[in-house]
């Protein structure tokens, strides 16, 4: 039977994981067109887990049979000659598959959970403390366990976290480490500045020359965070590279033709016209304008301006009927810009076309930090806690703390869209910080110093951060 | 957690069974990662479940009982993004897959010769994807092809191969002298 080509290419394309829907389909119809068809996917599909299973040892090249001796001719000897040319040459090829494997081996496992699994031409290994890698090993951990690798080579080294699949590939091109799901980290040794090691994941490519790093591959996000060093960060298919240095982070998403940078500066705003010596306590991002609160003078007497973000120009200032803690952050929700009261009890709503309070929500806490750090993301309220690493999540609808989260760094502050929640630390970190658990998804660190400025997240989804008190806003790039 | 020895034991009955529990999953799931993904999920839940397993038996059954049970869930709760045969495609190659006259097991013990008999580039080729595990770019590369190139000699390397098995099955069955 004589298969057409392009279900030829097809089948070829099953068997290499590269395969389309719209191939599928094609397949699938052709496959019912007759069970002849069926016979000869079961035949590549046998052929395929046969040398799969196998990992192909017969094409591997064979010692060469030894050379015919003048013993053979004595018949006597004969069979003592055959018996001595099966040993040697049974002892040849144990040597030679040996050898063979020994200069396959680009690694030894140095650690291990129990149970951790490679998988190898097709066949399930378990990892014990030495057991050597070669090119073309799947190690698989599951929940809780986690395996750590050193080539052979040199002092590099990789520990594999839970749940991951890392396939690892060394040859001419150099070491390569395929991340489908889970997380790295590795220590890499100064590789030849040509051939870097590589690490690939669906979302991303990324060369490394010798660097401490870590990588997160999801169902859809490739995060890296470089510890020491710099990573040269891309797309699969080209676009955006970036250096990614040390204390950075670097993410690609499924689908964007773009790598984010949290953390990346993008500008700075130079806020114009505030009195001498104002100091500034809070941004707040409403929709395109920017609001500074602050307060000046030895009477800390309070200042709420709106200032285009596009050139620091005050364009609209607003006296607070009461004003917030002189201390307080602020943010914008439903039209309202809302601060702490000044005893800590309540946050409190200004309407900023009159500068009234307009509404009052009381706060489950007695207390909280002098500082008042806080954010809102809907019904639900960010605030520190008294303790400066403790951060509240609370029900703004029946004032209930919904949970309290020790971040562990001190927290100097928050800022909340609907989607994300960032932390920042004093000076230039700062975290993403999962609003559903409370988990922090990663911490990166600002290409500016921020000290313990408000941060609030603009309309374009970038973080806006003040320096310290000063008029000054930082603009960052988040995901 | 496990002994080494019972990871030992485990794998003596789980290895000789992997080659019929892959056949089975790639019946059923049409991309190979996911294919090898749930092969992997399935190992681990063999090895999870081992003490269950009635050693009077035959490992096998048991295993690809568990192996179909997992499909299903997998058909289930990935289709989304999942390539999975539809059922009645499934159900076709099951079918002609317990029609074939031959094991997986009977046809093993002759891929070696049948391999040996392959021109040298293609057991080069073969050693490459099946013994190194390179990508099919990377020995597109080093044999200076295009990688659909490379797709269709491993197509027709894969139908050489069947072919030559079931002839030397055949004429091992037949206990006369085998010829490919």
């Amino acid at each position: 039977m004589t298969i057409r080509k392009d279900i030829q290419e097809i089948l070829g394309k099953r068997f290499d994981g590269v395969l389309s829907r719209e191939e599928l389909a094609c397949l699938e119809e052709w496959l019912m067109e007759d069970d002849a068809h069926v016979d000869a996917l079961i035949e590549q599909t046998d052929a395929h887990v046969l040398m799969m299973d196998r990992g192909a040892e017969g094409a591997e090249a064979r010692p060469v049979r030894p050379a015919q001796t003048p013993l053979m001719r004595f018949r006597i000897l004969a069979p003592l000659a055959a018996c001595l040319a099966i040993v040697v040459g049974g002892l040849a090829y144990n040597s030679y598959r040996a050898r063979q494997f020994a200069a396959r081996v680009v690694a030894h496992i140095e650690e291990t959970s129990s149970g951790v699994s490679i998988q190898r031409r097709g066949r399930l290994v378990i990892a014990m403390i030495g057991t050597p890698i070669i090119p073309g090993d799947r190690i698989e951990t599951t929940e809780e366990q986690s395996v750590s690798f050193t080539y052979a080579s040199e002092e590099s080294r990789v520990r594999i976290r839970e749940n991951t699949s890392l396939l690892l590939e060394e040859n001419g091109s150099g070491k390569r480490l395929f991340l489908r799901r889970g997380e790295i980290e590795a220590s890499v040794s100064p590789q030849p500045e040509r051939i870097p090691m590589a690490v690939l994941t669906p979302h991303a490519e990324m060369a490394v020359l010798g660097t401490v790093f870590s990588v997160t591959a999801s169902d859809d996000t490739t995060g890296l965070r470089v510890r020491e060093g710099t990573v040269r960060m891309g797309l699969p298919g080209g676009g955006r590279h970036e250096n990614v240095e040390e204390g950075r982070v670097a993410l690609a998403k499924r689908g964007s033709d773009q790598l984010v940078m949290p953390g990346k500066l993008v500008r700075t705003v130079r806020i114009q016209g505030l009195p001498p010596g104002t100091i500034v306590r809070g941004v707040a991002a409403a929709g395109e304008d920017m609001w500074i609160y602050g307060n000046h003078g030895n009477k800390r007497v309070p200042i709420l301006v709106c200032v285009d973000p596009a050139t620091g120009r005050i364009v609209r200032k607003v006296t607070p009927g009461k004003g917030f803690s002189p201390a307080s952050c602020i943010t914008w929700k439903e039209g309202l810009l809302w601060g702490f009261s000044r005893d800590g009890s309540a946050l409190e709503g200004i309407d900023v076309s009159t500068g009234v309070i307009a509404r009052t929500i009381p706060l489950p806490v007695t207390k909280t930090s002098s500082r008042r750090i806080f954010d809102i993301q809907g019904n639900v309220g960010w605030l520190r806690g008294t303790s400066r690493n403790e951060l509240i999540k609370i029900d703004l609808r029946d004032g209930k703390a919904l949970a309290r989260i020790t971040c562990p760094f001190l927290i100097d502050r928050i800022a909340a869209s609907k989607t994300s929640v960032y932390a920042g630390e004093r000076g230039w970190n700062a975290c993403r910080i999962d609003p559903e658990d409370g988990r922090i998804a990663y911490r990166f660190m600002c290409e500016a110093e921020s000290y313990t400025g408000d941060m609030a997240i603009g309309k374009d989804s970038r973080l806006w951060t003040l320096q310290g008190t000063e008029p000054i806003v930082h603009i960052f790039e988040t995901e | 957690m496990m002994t080494d020895r019972a990871q030992g034991d485990f794998l003596a009955y789980f290895i000789p069974a992997q080659a019929a529990l892959r056949r089975f999953i790639l019946a059923h799931v049409a991309d190979l990662h996911h294919a090898e993904d749930l092969f992997q999920e399935v190992a681990r839940t063999l090895w999870g479940q081992f003490d269950r397993f009635d050693r009077t038996k035959a490992f096998e059954p048991w295993a690809v009982g568990v192996a179909r049970n997992m499909v299903l869930r997998y058909r289930r709760d990935r289709t989304g993004d999942v390539l999975v045969f539809s059922e009645h495609v499934s159900r076709a190659i099951c079918r002609r897959t317990d029609d074939q006259p031959s094991p997986l097991e009977r046809k093993r013990a002759f891929l070696r010769e049948c391999i040996q008999k392959l021109p040298p580039q293609s057991q080069s080729v073969v050693r490459m994807k099946y013994t190194e595990g390179r990508r099919i770019d990377d020995i597109a590369s080093s044999i200076g092809r295009s990688s659909n190139a490379v797709r269709l000699l491993l197509f027709r390397i894969r139908g050489a191969i069947a072919k030559c098995i079931s002839s030397t099955v055949a004429g091992a069955e037949r206990g006369g002298a085998v010829t490919v």
